[in-house]
């Protein structure tokens, strides 16, 4: 079971699924062991903007923007209790529709009267090693290099989450 | 032929049971209980300045705890029984738990349900697994088969208390065989691991270590500079690779076995202070006594009590 669960997606896995894979799940050894692959991932973060608006659109309070994780792209959240929102924000990142179905009625909890939601997922592109050694390996070329990308973008109504 | 074929039985099914039941394994374990369960309670103590996230205020709602996951990832159990207004009494129950066991005041049972707590957190909030949390719980389900606390428990030490010796019952039999169970769980970790990577571009470039250094979000220092040193990436790639692929055939051959945990201390050692990943580092490194002799641990242990006295 080990040793097929590790590739559980393959033929056999597949093939075996109904004998143990709810067993294998349910024991947490049904797992890809798939540490920093197939390959790294990029810098990435969520920037999201809280909006106050009353029934005909005025605002009633200023716009907050956040980042999550809190420390936006400059990584510093290795204290466990904080590096594991930067985990939260990844599987959120992997599947957009966790970040409609779980972040933004979440947000909409967190800021009470809040109307709307605005989330962008950023991501920086990191150089490759091949660009940062065509500038001459100059460190303060490493800022212009960087793409910075929206890769998506969602806007959600508060009201509808409220539970 | 039918003599010959006698033979060859007899002679496999000698080897298996001499390798499945032949060796008394209960000081690596103890060793590995220590470790590991010390890495958990230090997992958990973090975690419980996240509770709030494993209850009623959680990012995930409990009844969408189960739902999150993939279908193909979905535990049959729901392990969190508890109601989520007592998230925070039962986390530290589960740190209690995790301090006894790591100086061996537990059992087979207690410890089995430390495991059922751990993995009901886990399963409470998916979102925000760590890679030590996974591999944590894995390995204290295996622990809690076994007789671990045998050696180096706080009870024994205190009463100047020799171990028993190891009986012929069906429980050191339980005891040996996942002992195996894991060594086997281990190697196969780090194959499944390798060849994962070897799906992704960058580990076959030779550059995925330079994605993960200059990223900051991993790297807990400023290490673009090492940019300077392209040879560094390439040649780290390559070693991380060859590394995980061929670590469960050199754990097959004695001779080279050593080798290739020093490289995996290294290896661990280097990840964790680098990128901040060191409850992951420990968490795998307290697998590797699984692979040490008995003996060899026993003088280590010895030489280092000594020079500790002197």
């Amino acid at each position: 079971m080990m040793i097929v669960m590790g590739n559980g997606s393959s033929f056999l896995g597949r093939y075996l699924e109904k004998v143990y894979t709810p067993v294998a799940n349910t024991i947490g050894l049904n797992t890809t062991w798939n540490f920093f692959s197939p390959d790294p991932a990029h810098t990435m973060y969520i920037k999201y903007n809280v909006f106050f608006e009353d029934a005909y659109g005025n605002s009633t309070k200023e716009p907050v923007e956040g980042f999550f994780p809190e420390s936006k792209d400059q990584g510093g959240d290795f204290s466990l209790d904080k590096k594991r929102f930067s985990y939260v924000m990844r599987f959120f990142v992997m599947d957009p529709q966790r970040i409609q179905s779980f972040f933004a009625p979440w947000l909409c909890r967190q800021h009470d009267q809040a109307s709307k939601i605005l989330v962008e997922v950023i991501l920086n592109r990191i150089p490759t090693l091949d660009q940062m050694l065509h500038v001459g390996q100059s460190l303060k070329k490493y800022d212009d290099l960087l793409a910075t990308e929206e890769i998506s973008r969602y806007s959600f109504e508060c009201n509808s989450h409220v539970e | 032929m039918l003599n010959k074929i006698s033979k060859y039985w007899q002679i496999a099914t000698s080897f298996i049971d001499d390798f499945l039941f032949g060796k008394d394994p209960r000081m690596q374990l103890g060793v590995m209980r220590f470790i590991l369960c010390g890495v958990l309670f230090y997992v958990a103590i973090f975690r419980q300045m996240n509770i709030e996230q494993y209850g009623s205020l959680s990012i995930i709602p409990r009844d969408a705890a189960l739902n999150i996951f993939p279908d193909f990832y979905r535990p049959l159990v729901q392990w969190f029984f508890w109601p989520d207004t007592l998230a925070s009494q039962v986390h530290f129950l589960l740190i209690l738990l995790l301090g006894l066991a790591c100086v061996g005041l537990t059992n087979r049972p207690l410890l089995l349900f430390t495991w059922m707590l751990h993995q009901g957190f886990l399963n409470r909030n998916y979102a925000m697994l760590f890679g030590a949390d996974v591999i944590g719980g894995l390995f204290l389900l295996y622990l809690s088969f076994t007789k671990c606390c045998d050696f180096f428990s706080l009870k024994n030490i205190i009463l100047k208390k020799m171990p028993p010796a190891l009986d012929h019952s069906n429980k050191a039999s339980i005891t040996k065989v996942f002992y195996r169970l894991m060594q086997l769980q281990i190697c196969t970790i780090y194959m499944y691991t390798g060849f994962e990577k070897l799906k992704g571009s960058s580990w076959w470039d030779g550059t995925a270590l330079w994605t993960v250094f200059a990223n900051p979000q991993f790297s807990q220092f400023d290490l673009k500079f090492l940019s300077h040193i392209p040879i560094f990436f390439a040649v780290g790639t390559f070693i991380t690779l060859i590394f995980e692929v061929y670590f469960p055939a050199i754990m097959l051959h004695k001779k080279y076995r050593k080798y290739w945990l020093i490289v995996g201390v290294a290896f661990h050692l280097t990840i964790g202070i680098l990128l901040g990943l060191m409850t992951f580092s420990l968490a795998m490194l307290s697998t590797y006594v699984l692979f040490v002799r008995a003996e060899v641990l026993q003088n280590t242990l010895t030489a280092v009590s000594q020079n500790k006295k002197n």
